[in-house]
């Protein structure tokens, strides 16, 4: 059967296909979607976890249990669960253990673009690239399979070209049958003392070297014979530009890349002659084949930073033999004359008002991941930091402590805080911090589309993947409960209160925490309020209302307008009004 | 400018074998970049092709830039356009249609929906929409073809689908039957929304540029 699927919707049929009985995830560009896809098969418990080491735990536990379980990330997924992947490679797996990471090259939507290669080889743990989308699901099979043969977690690294790359796929569509044959306890293999663990760490050394042996013959590394005096090496999107720029060279195809099938590579440059190696980011695959000795070249030409091309390896190639490079080249950019068109905050997001009155107090904001980190942007300039998840309440902790008082504001959103600012919260009440945190709560993980946090409830979701039953997490008396004194809820939709409860917050000597209590607007369950207008009369062109930066709020000549389709009333503009100019449609 | 739809059919847009077919989409959030470039896909797996649509998520709700390249082929391989090698460049804004001009090919052609979205640093007053961006499209595109969304969209069951609209008209520029494309349509849409975009569709496949 042939079918269209991106690659991390065939990752997640590969994955059905191949047993997987359990997965677990939390949401990031560009991984998100095989979790979701996952939910679509019902025999599967594939379930959103509350950050990525705990999604990393739950897979490890349904492996102990005997069942092939799969967790999915973005890149900087795996630092957070970095601390169970390194001794789950000691441990080994029950049933197939396959940790999925979705690197972005190109920091398309990430913070960073480190390369996770480097953590298969941190590990010691084998690294499978899958190219495209049939890849992407023939891939995770094997992986469950050499997980189970060699007992060991295996690393399955994407990048965002090939997890969003939507290609033509072929199938037959059928489920093996799992056998998870239940938990047996043995704890010379589970429990990771330091008595049990030596010996693990020396059947891992083992294992790696097994493994190394393996990658000599499986047929998911290949030579491709070819013609021309140079040779190319490469795996994951890397092999797809390079075809593309020389469609006729020899090539090493790696799809198991760590650890390398050095014979094999020696081989193959030794008789090509001169050989490139093409990989995005780190020089992963090209400084160990220097260290064996193998002569090759890649990064002396290639980028360090951001993807590929294929017409950037083509001319790479040409400059460094020598000879031009035939490509047309073409208009050169016209961008930088242009407006940009960055995303936005929407009309009626409950994050704007908080931003604004962050603007307008000029404290310094320790933010955080989320649709907020857009405002960062001018006109509203309210953050001034964005380093990882959960890091905003940690910032705000160090930043307080040798700044003058009252100046320092964390930000987080309701699903950052439950992924990792509780820890920090506890840090921030027992180290008497005397900081601000704002959760912002919207009910939801927004940017990655909506997915539910432990907050959510079943009917204050978009969607119906909160668990029947699981009552949702109490935000205030959490925060009560690891001894914030201070904790007040406030409607970021009353920029008089929401500007009361932080000046009395910023003057107070205990650390204190301000929770917004409205709901993303994009969420199904939230109704549209009354557009509003602007009474050209009235309106005196002072243009405070665009401080706000709502896409509904047009600036013409000297007055604003209001795009009624656009508008979703949240009433700030008419707050920051000072002529009375902004009124709601109906009634006027 | 064809007289008749089908008298562009091909031209310049040739399927080569041994040279893929580059398609580039682009507008802003929300406007349906990414169902137009899936379209494209389904009609060209059901013409027998291979093809690849690489997308970019993420920030596609939130009013931003949002591209999708597509590529068909007998064999494709980077999911990627390079920069001056998009034989078809459709541009659902025209500023954006400014914006991606350079993966235009030389003798590419552009089609572009004359509106004008303003980005958020013009629409808050910060900065000018270019007043001459038809213009400067005319002045670096082989050719061009414009059309009205606006005028569309009035002919059209809801200006939602204007999107699909856009199919109808990129589809008298890609070799695939008839057939191969209300099959995509029916893969890409739920079976209540088929109908009216199988019109939106038409009515787009016998729509004319603006002269």
């Amino acid at each position: 059967m042939k079918t269209v699927l991106s690659g991390n919707e065939a990752l997640a049929r590969g994955a059905w296909q191949a047993g997987v009985m359990f997965a677990a995830a939390y949401p990031g560009t560009p991984s998100t979607e095989i979790l979701e896809s996952l939910q679509g098969y019902r025999e599967v418990h594939a379930q959103w976890a509350v950050n990525e080491k705990v999604a990393f735990d739950e897979a490890l536990g349904a492996s102990m249990g005997g069942a092939r379980a799969l967790v999915s990330m973005k890149h900087v997924g795996l630092n957070v669960a970095a601390d169970s992947f390194m001794t789950a490679s000691y441990t080994g797996v029950g049933g197939g253990l396959v940790v999925v990471s979705c690197d972005d090259p190109g920091m398309h939507s990430s913070q960073n673009e480190q390369d996770n290669r480097n953590y298969a080889a941190f590990a010691k743990a084998p690294l499978l690239e899958p190219a495209d989308s049939q890849e992407c699901l023939e891939f995770v099979g094997r992986a469950f399979d050499l997980s189970e043969q060699f007992d060991t977690p295996v690393l399955l690294r994407l990048t965002t070209r090939i997890s969003h790359t939507r290609c033509v796929v072929e199938t037959d569509g059928k489920r093996q049958i799992p056998t998870g044959r239940g938990f047996a306890k043995e704890p010379e293999k589970y429990v990771m003392v330091p008595a049990y663990a030596r010996v693990r760490h020396r059947i891992v050394e083992e294992r790696l070297a097994a493994l190394a042996a393996f990658a000599e013959t499986t047929d998911l590394n290949r030579s491709e014979s070819g013609s021309g005096d140079f040779g190319l090496i490469a795996s994951g999107i890397s092999y797809q530009y390079a075809k593309e720029a020389f469609p006729e060279a020899p090539i090493f195809k790696l799809g198991f890349s760590y650890p390398l099938p050095l014979r094999r590579l020696r081989e193959f440059v030794a008789s090509v002659g001169r050989v490139y190696v093409i990989e995005e980011l780190d020089p992963f695959i090209e400084e160990r084949l220097l260290a064996a000795g193998i002569p090759v070249r890649g990064k002396a030409l290639l980028s360090l930073c951001g993807e590929y091309t294929p017409r950037a390896i083509h001319e790479a190639i040409n400059k460094d033999l020598g000879r031009p490079s035939p490509l047309a080249s073409g208009l050169s950019p016209l961008t930088s004359s242009l407006p940009p068109r960055p995303p936005v905050l929407c009309p009626g997001c409950p994050h704007r008002g908080i931003l604004y009155a962050l603007n307008r107090l000029k404290v310094n904001v320790m933010g955080d991941i989320g649709c907020y980190t857009l405002g960062a942007l001018p006109p509203l300039l309210a953050m001034d930091s964005c380093v990882c998840m959960g890091a905003s309440v940690g910032l705000g902790v160090g930043l307080d402590k040798v700044s003058e008082r009252g100046r320092t504001v964390a930000v987080v959103g309701d699903s950052t805080f439950i992924h990792s600012g509780i820890p920090p919260l506890i840090d921030m009440a027992w180290n008497r911090g005397a900081g601000v945190l704002i959760i912002l709560d919207n009910r939801t993980t927004a940017m990655t589309g909506r997915q539910p946090t432990a907050a959510s409830s079943p009917t204050g979701s978009a969607r119906t993947d909160v668990l029947e039953g699981a009552p949702p997490l109490d935000l205030v008396r959490l925060c009560q409960a690891a001894g914030i004194e201070d904790v007040a809820v406030v409607d970021p939709y009353r920029l008089d209160q929401v500007f009361e409860t932080l000046r009395r917050a910023l003057a107070s000597e205990r650390p204190s925490v301000i929770i917004t209590n409205r709901p993303c607007g994009l969420l199904a369950t939230v109704e549209r309020q009354e557009p509003l207008a602007i009474d050209a009369d009235l309106c005196q062109g002072c243009l405070q209302c665009a401080e706000l930066a709502c896409p509904a709020l047009v600036v013409e000549g000297d007055q604003a307008r209001i795009v009624e389709e656009l508008c979703r009333g949240c009433t700030l503009c008419s707050q920051v009004c000072d002529f009375g100019a902004v009124a709601r449609l109906k009634g006027t | 400018m064809p007289d008749s739809p089908d008298a562009n059919r091909g031209k310049g847009a040739t399927v080569k074998a041994d040279e893929p077919f580059n398609l580039l989409i682009a507008g802003v959030g929300g406007q349906g970049v990414l169902t137009l470039g899936g379209l494209v896909v389904h009609a060209a797996v059901r013409a027998g092709l291979d093809v690849k649509q690489s997308e970019i998520h993420g920030m596609a709700q939130r009013g931003g830039s949002v591209s999708t390249h597509v590529r068909i082929g007998r064999k494709v391989f980077s999911p990627v356009i390079d920069e001056g090698a998009a034989q078809l460049l459709v541009a659902l804004e025209k500023l954006e249609a400014l914006r991606y001009l350079h993966y235009l090919a030389p003798d590419g052609l552009l089609i572009v929906d004359d509106r004008a979205i303003p980005p958020l640093p013009v629409s808050s007053g910060a900065l000018e929409y270019p007043p001459d961006v038809l213009d400067r499209c005319r002045a670096h595109a082989a050719r061009v073809e414009v059309y009205s969304g606006e005028a569309l969209a009035s002919t059209i069951a809801s200006a939602r689908m204007l999107n699909t609209c856009f199919a109808g008209i990129v589809s008298r520029h890609l070799p695939f039957d008839e057939s191969a494309w209300h099959a995509a349509l029916a893969e890409c849409f739920a079976a209540r929304h088929l109908e009216a975009n199988r019109q939106a569709f038409d009515h787009g496949r016998q729509a004319r540029p603006r002269v």
